[in-house]
């Protein structure tokens, strides 16, 4: 990877090796020019995100059996406004104790 | 019950589907799963009694499951989650859809997918008010679509090269869409970097990259059952 990097990007030191596990994510530092402004980030990370988790085994992957669409419909919805909100699933569903 | 009709009727649980030779047991994950052979087609499974429920801890570790089966061979077809079957079933839907599985993996062989994702200013702004006109929405929903092929154009210019294959798929709210793209694994570090420069360029692009993950987008449609 070049040595030279743009304002908060994670940077990486090559292709993954085949054997070993993703690391944990990288995080990103704050621009080294404080009065340049950030116009686009790209944020690299080889962990798996809860929202890449959800989208590829709920809504990719091969689909064997249609009946799975449908019995997890109500959880489809809740992959949806995740997608939108970045929020962990569990937490948006009711617990007893709730409200 | 004869032991052929326990076998007929023992429940599978399906991860993956592959054509590389496997240990007819193996322990990944702290499970133990099976490769199940139906005409050269190996189906990865455990041996389960119930569905899973779609929790966030069953899905991270089917996910897991999923990224360790793909380091163990060449070419693996993920199965989207919560598929259970008995033995004849799977062997049944396997066998209907032979064909177009081992050529699936022919095309996933030796190749990645890597996630991208747009979150555009411009996405977040053309919101559609709920209160708006059927005649709004459906052009919010339109230039918004126009909008995730902009976007999906401008990146697969970047990374032309190196892909084999493509989904784009519109996104919510703040997230203008996801672009799937089917590489080689000898180009993941070259595909990162030709994605550098969209970072700086006019106008301006926020993107997500994640990857490699197993070809999860780039599974065949099978004929429904």
């Amino acid at each position: 990877m070049p040595s030279a990097k743009p304002p908060r990007v994670a940077a990486r030191p090559g292709p993954p090796r085949g054997t070993d596990r993703p690391g944990p994510p990288r995080s990103t530092r704050p621009a080294s020019s404080p009065t340049r402004r950030q116009v686009a980030r790209i944020v690299e990370t080889s962990d798996a995100s809860l929202l890449d988790v959800l989208d590829n085994l709920l809504s990719k992957g091969v689909v064997l059996n249609a009946d799975v669409i449908l019995a997890l419909a109500n959880v489809d919805l809740v992959y949806l406004r995740l997608s939108a909100l970045l929020v962990a699933a569990d937490r948006l569903l009711p617990q007893d104790d709730d409200r | 019950m004869t032991a052929d009709a326990r076998t007929r009727r023992k429940l599978y649980y399906v991860y993956a589907l592959t054509d590389q030779p496997l240990p007819r047991r193996l322990v990944v994950g702290g499970r133990i799963l099976h490769a199940v052979d139906i005409v050269g087609v190996g189906a990865i499974v455990e041996t389960s009694r119930e569905a899973r429920p779609a929790t966030e801890a069953a899905l991270r570790e089917q996910h897991a499951i999923v990224v360790a089966l793909a380091r163990r061979v060449n070419a693996l077809l993920p199965v989207r989650f919560g598929a259970l079957f008995t033995a004849a079933e799977l062997d049944a839907r396997v066998k209907s859809a032979h064909d177009v599985i081992l050529s699936a993996l022919g095309h996933v062989r030796d190749r990645v997918q890597m996630t991208v994702r747009v979150h555009s200013a411009a996405a977040r702004s053309a919101r559609t008010s709920a209160a708006s006109s059927g005649t709004a929405y459906l052009r919010a929903r339109s230039e918004r679509e126009m909008a995730v092929r902009r976007s999906a154009a401008r990146i697969h210019r970047a990374v032309a090269p190196f892909v084999v294959d493509e989904r784009v798929d519109a996104g919510k709210g703040a997230l203008q869409g996801t672009v799937y793209h089917l590489i080689n694994t000898e180009d993941i570090g070259p595909y990162r970097a030709a994605l550098q420069p969209l970072a700086l360029s006019r106008p301006p692009l926020r993107l997500s990259v994640t990857g490699p993950w197993p070809v999860f987008a780039f599974v065949p449609e099978l004929r429904r059952a």
